[in-house]
């Protein structure tokens, strides 16, 4: 490793209703006692985790769900208190907690900033009411403008809206005007995602089996896409990510670790780590997650530990960093793997993709068209 | 008759498709106490896996059996069993022309099929006693009489005292091995005469060379003879004979009437073919055993390596497997499309299909394999004549006079509800009905002409769909005939994909080309452009699709750090790619070349 710093992922599992769309891992759940319970939960996996992470510096902290602003003040307080006691975080780390607009309280984001969160993630998706409620959210257009302002007001200088595209029979203009109050509200940053309807969520049925809505065709998806982007470019954002952009200096550190092949640490059921060189996760089963953290173990599912040969490493490597849009180094993969990477891969890869993939002063990269359809050419390298 | 051959007793053991031949000869070897039940694997005859998972056997496998008969006497039982499938109807013959009897195994509860009066005729014409036994008799919907009456009316053999058997428990076998003794004759021949024996199997084995499978019927032969295979010309010195049962067990000689192994350090089986008389070099016989025809293919493919194999890997094991396989043949050939591969000609569409399953499964490998053609008759306007098996060798038509296609005489028996059913099918197909004739008050047989070329596309799957599996066909070559065949033609993005080329008759070119490229469109992933499938005779365009241009192929959220999930997708992609071929710029997927050959119910 080249660094010795840590992302510290925490999940809370909780929501008050699941969205129609989502197929995270959360349940809802209203239960105050319940939320402190597992708060504890995570504190005493922090505890157990404390020895190996005796040589790292936590320089990003990032609480997301579920819907992490359910937790009361006293426990994300408890939480970050722990992270402090466990662990050596960085003074300029970056701490984001995800929210709801439709949780937030002015008593949280106070508590937030005391604690020492300073990024801020608002689950907006769409300014308007009706795909809002397509989505089954729990929030409108207007509370979604009031508590944007109620967290600038707090004193966050860090802010992101996450926004979605590509929903059942939402109309182009519907989502650039949600871009553009978006920009007008002017976050640090703002993410945007193309809805992904998965099998098993309420909105998949909704559209594939009872035939409500239409799925958006890809052709007017992939417009809305560059629309967007264009868009945000115009008002200072830099496009860093497929799905994200931020004024220049305020791209999410913590982000950016899962596509820089930088170790990461998940605590909570089913969060994911890269750590000490290994992948694995936590059980996904909240009551597995809880017998172990009692019985003093590690919640990890052993089942879950994945063994990649440095082949494979090289292709997660490539694939995680073609996300981002300066792509990779290819300076940094031989310092990294020892090798030359089209001495592993074959440099027609370049031919193939004429358009979509780049190769400019030493760094790999995706171009706007291929965002697009990155996984066909990602999948040439794993 | 000397003494010894009184107490041997050569049969095979014939029958439909799961008619229950294997589980019937499973019981026969272990009531003859060869194997112990325990350590049976089931269907003993069977031993390759695909033929296991199929339920038919395609490979022989002789066994020698000692049976202890109520008369007090020990008999010697060769069981010689035989593959059970139309495209190996020589093979088959070869196998009975070493017998003296047969057991006509009857499924009680289906009655008589196409393919078991195909057998026994076979049998009949080596002048075989045929000894019927009803299996199946445990199943409720089992109906003795009626099949014991359907014997006798459809075959003319004595059927009343059938014995009854369940080889599936093992019910009735005592009375059918007294039978075989009782019934069926003991071989002749003369063990001083001039050796005289008969090859109905060989394989190829690592150590010994082509071992061969030999019936003695005059003479004798022993280890150190030279012998001289009298169709092929060739002389060799025996290194070994033996027996099987089932293990190889060496012995000092093989006698008129008995059958067993032959080792001679003969390099391929090719060089030892099914039909062929062995004699001895010194003392030949003056005439060769009768009925030996050399290896005709019916039906040729091309076989390539997929994207990723080597066309070594492949040529490797094309050789071993042809070393085993004096059906199988195949020769270099190249394809614009598909590189370097190979012609392949074999039996018909199920030997074929049994090849390149054991590509897959027994050598590991990924190949391509194109429409299987016939071997057309083409007759160019100067009066010369080409065979012509390769759709991409197809003269021009200007310099041809005319082209004619092989027919075959196809009996196929159905349940009489699907008569019109079938008779559909075969209108269809260019199919000319010669004769139907009632077996029974339920069954009929009917005798079609039809071309081999209509056979061998998806006749038989359409047989089988359109009667529930009830249908059975059997068929056999009968002679060439003029016929308006034309070349077929795929291209993918104005590309010609020389792969797909076909001959079809001028009638059928439209329906198939449009069948072709809806099939394709079905098939054909999206690219990121559109990609014209288009059919056309010559440069006429006769049918087209176009598969739309995707757009959009992006995983917009992180799933939180899940890596190992992303990579699974990613994974999943890529094998779905690796099983893709590239054609200039279109990419297409290997079941694309099977799947254009498929039968499709709904069309």
């Amino acid at each position: 490793m080249t660094t010795n710093n840590l992302g510290l992922y925490i999940h809370i599992p909780f929501c008050r209703k699941k969205c129609k769309y989502c197929d995270f891992l959360s349940f809802p759940c209203t239960s105050e006692q319940v939320y402190r319970e597992y708060v504890t939960a995570l504190c005493m996996e922090m505890d157990s985790r404390r020895e190996d992470c005796e040589s790292y510096v936590i320089d990003s902290v990032f609480i997301g769900g579920g819907t992490p602003s359910l937790i009361s003040p006293e426990d994300i307080r408890r939480l970050m208190d722990t992270v402090r006691k466990d662990f050596h975080l960085a003074e300029d780390a970056e701490i984001t907690i995800e929210t709801n607009p439709a949780s937030i309280t002015q008593a949280k984001l106070d508590a937030y900033l005391a604690s020492g969160i300073n990024r801020i993630s608002i689950g907006i998706q769409s300014f308007d009411n009706h795909i809002l409620r397509r989505l089954g959210r729990l929030h409108d257009k207007n509370e979604a403008f009031q508590k944007i302002q109620m967290v600038r007001k707090s004193g966050f200088t860090n802010i992101n809206i996450d926004l979605m595209f590509g929903i059942p029979e939402q109309p182009m203009k519907t989502w650039l005007d949600t871009i553009r109050q978006g920009i007008f509200l002017g976050p640090q940053h703002i993410s945007l995602y193309s809805l992904q309807l998965e099998k098993g969520t309420p909105l998949y049925k909704e559209v594939y089996e009872d035939k409500l809505f239409a799925p958006t065709p890809e052709i007017l998806d992939r417009e809305m896409y560059h629309e967007a982007i264009r868009l945000l470019r115009q008002a200072g954002y830099v496009h860093y990510e497929i799905s994200n952009t931020a004024f220049p200096g305020k791209e999410s550190k913590h982000n950016l670790k899962y596509w820089s092949y930088d170790e990461y640490l998940g605590l909570g059921p089913g969060a994911s780590s890269f750590f000490g060189g290994q992948r694995f996760k936590n059980h996904e089963k909240m009551n597995r997650y809880i017998d172990a953290i009692k019985k003093h173990q590690v919640p990890m599912d052993q089942r879950s530990i994945e063994r990649y040969s440095e082949k494979e490493e090289m292709g997660i490597y490539v694939f995680t960093g073609l996300r981002k849009a300066e792509g990779i180094s290819l300076d940094d993969f031989r310092q990294r793997f020892e090798r030359d990477l089209f001495s592993v891969y074959d440099p027609a890869i370049l031919r193939r993709y004429k358009g979509l993939l780049k190769l400019s002063e030493n760094q790999l990269y995706l171009t706007d068209a291929g965002m697009d359809v990155s996984n066909t050419v990602m999948a040439e390298f794993v | 008759m000397k003494d010894y051959q009184n107490y041997i007793r050569n049969f095979s053991i014939i029958a439909h498709i799961d008619h229950g031949k294997s589980t019937l000869a499973d019981r026969i070897i272990e009531r003859t106490g060869l194997v112990s039940k325990r350590d049976m694997r089931e269907q003993f005859l069977d031993n390759m896996d695909l033929e296991r998972e199929r339920g038919i056997t395609i490979k022989l496998q002789t066994t020698r059996l000692v049976y202890q008969a109520k008369d007090g006497n020990e008999y010697i039982f060769n069981l010689i069993d035989t593959p059970g499938h139309v495209d190996f109807t020589y093979e088959v013959s070869r196998s009975l022309a070493a017998c003296e009897g047969a057991v006509l195994v009857v499924d009680a509860t289906q009655g008589v099929e196409a393919q078991t009066l195909a057998n026994v005729y076979l049998a009949m014409d080596e002048d075989l006693e045929i000894m019927p036994v009803l299996n199946k008799i445990d199943l409720p919907s089992a109906r003795p009489d009626e099949v014991k009456q359907e014997i006798e009316d459809v075959i003319g053999v004595e059927a009343m005292d059938a014995p009854l058997v369940s080889a599936k428990e093992g019910t009735g076998i005592d009375e059918l091995l007294e039978e075989i003794v009782h019934k069926i004759p003991a071989p002749e021949g003369d063990e001083n005469g001039k050796l005289k024996a008969l090859i109905f199997d060989s394989y190829y084995d690592n150590y010994k060379g082509v071992v061969i499978y030999a019936r003695i019927f005059d003479g004798k032969i022993k280890k150190g003879d030279m012998i001289r295979l009298m169709n092929t010309g060739k002389k060799y010195e025996v290194t070994e004979v033996g027996t099987y049962s089932p293990g190889p067990v060496e012995c000092a000689q093989l006698r008129a009437g008995e059958v067993g192994y032959v080792c001679a350090s003969i390099k391929q089986v090719a060089d030892a073919r099914v039909g062929d008389t062995i004699t001895l070099a010194e003392h030949p016989a003056d005439q060769p055993l009768p009925g030996y025809k050399r290896v005709q293919s019916m039906v040729y493919c091309g076989i390539y390596p997929a994207e990723g194999e080597k066309y070594e890997n492949v040529k490797d094991a094309l050789e071993k497997l042809q070393v085993n396989d004096a059906a199988f043949h195949f020769e270099p050939e190249t394809s614009t499309a598909l590189g370097y591969g190979f012609r392949c000609g074999f039996l018909g569409l199920l030997h074929m299909e049994i090849i390149v399953e054991r590509l897959e499964r027994e050598f590991d490998l990924a190949v391509i394999t194109t429409s299987p053609s016939v071997i057309y008759r083409v007759v160019m306007n100067d009066g010369s004549v080409q065979m012509v098996q390769n759709p991409t060798n197809l003269p021009d038509p200007i310099l041809i006079d005319h082209i004619e296609e092989p027919m075959v005489k196809a009996d196929i028996m159905v349940p009489k509800e699907y008569v019109g059913s079938i008779m559909e099918i075969c209108q269809e197909r260019r199919g000319t009905l010669l004769n139907m004739e009632y077996i029974t008050e339920t069954r009929v047989n009917l005798h079609y002409e039809m071309p081999l070329n209509e056979v061998i596309y998806d006749f038989f799957d359409a047989l089988k769909s359109k009667t529930r599996g009830y249908g059975s066909l059997d068929y056999e070559f009968s002679r060439y005939q003029p016929s308006k065949v034309v070349k077929l033609d795929i291209l993918l993005n104005k590309d010609l994909v020389d792969a797909f080329s076909m001959i079809v008759h001028e009638s059928k070119a439209y329906t198939r080309g449009r069948f072709v490229c809806s099939k394709l469109k079905e098939i054909l992933p999206m690219h990121q452009f559109e990609v014209p499938i288009q059919a056309c005779i010559g440069q006429k365009i006769i049918a087209r699709e176009t598969v739309r241009a995707y757009r959009k192929d992006v995983i917009a959220k992180c799933y939180g750090g899940d890596i190992s999930r992303k990579k699974k997708l990613l994974e999943k992609q890529k094998e779905g790619k690796k099983r893709m071929r590239q054609f200039g710029t279109v990419e297409v997927p290997q079941e694309a070349f099977t799947a254009v050959l498929k039968y499709d119910d709904n069309k």
